[in-house]
């Protein structure tokens, strides 16, 4: 299945529905779509917020393929380069009075995807993604 | 997204129903704080059984209402989060900076 974003947090919108149908095709379980429309929000949101330059043809083109007990999804964006894999890692141990809000959604999805890889090539931004699911 | 109001004698329990995400976090963080200045002072609960997901957006709300309920003297905790969202609140240690109730009853009998 292949989806494209444009630059709008109202596409993120979308992606509950778009990936219910993709869940529909594939008979997957309810709480690895919640995961994979989790890791979708997060980049997603980190592109737009951060990596778009605010053009028309800023884009989000996402790749998403079901092997026999993974999904295997490639999340690309022409945004500034950026490797997610290189952000700073979140506080989660310290207290409530020195936390601040922000940080989490890349840390989200460091922890939940397993296995992420990066590159930048042609003008785009190429996260490879896996999201297990049988072994757990 | 739907939050719903209880008032219980100790504390003020509200329902979060649906997604608390991107899209729904702006109007959970302005329903949190009129629930928070109609609670005067009294513990907050936020009953999470309904909730079926739960983003970094939706994380900020818990944190902005949380923070927001100690600088007021109160204090905010959560319940009853689904297997899905609790998953959420760990990888965040969110543990570690609000209590995380398995139950409402468990909560309440705490408050």
């Amino acid at each position: 299945m292949h989806l494209t974003l444009r630059n709008d947090p109202d596409e993120i919108g979308r992606l509950p529905g778009l990936l219910e149908s993709f869940s529909e095709g594939h008979d997957l379980p309810p709480a690895v779509i919640a995961r994979l429309n989790l890791i979708l929000e997060e980049l997603a949101t980190n592109v737009m917020h951060y990596g778009f330059r605010g053009g028309e043809e800023d884009r989000i083109e996402i790749d998403l393929q079901r092997q026999p007990s993974s999904i295997l999804f490639r999340f690309r964006d022409n945004g500034a380069p950026y490797n997610p894999l290189e952000a700073p890692a979140a506080a989660v141990d310290a207290p409530l009075e020195d936390r601040v809000p922000g940080g989490l959604g890349l840390h989200l999805v460091r922890e939940i995807a397993d296995a992420i890889t990066y590159r930048f090539a042609d003008g785009w931004n190429e996260l490879d993604l896996r999201l297990d699911y049988l072994a757990e | 997204m739907e939050i719903i109001e209880e008032k219980h004698d100790n504390a003020l329990v509200c329902r979060l129903a649906g997604r608390l995400d991107g899209q729904t976090s702006a109007e959970a963080t302005a329903r949190l704080a009129a629930s928070q200045a109609e609670a005067a002072g009294k513990p907050i609960l936020l009953d999470l059984s309904e909730l079926d997901y739960l983003s970094s957006a939706g994380l900020r709300v818990i944190l902005v209402a949380a923070k927001s309920a100690k600088a007021a003297g109160s204090r905010l905790s959560l319940c009853a989060p689904t297997p899905e969202v609790k998953e959420i609140l760990d990888i965040s240690g969110f543990g570690s900076i609000l209590p995380i109730h398995a139950s409402r009853e468990e909560a309440l009998a705490d408050a």
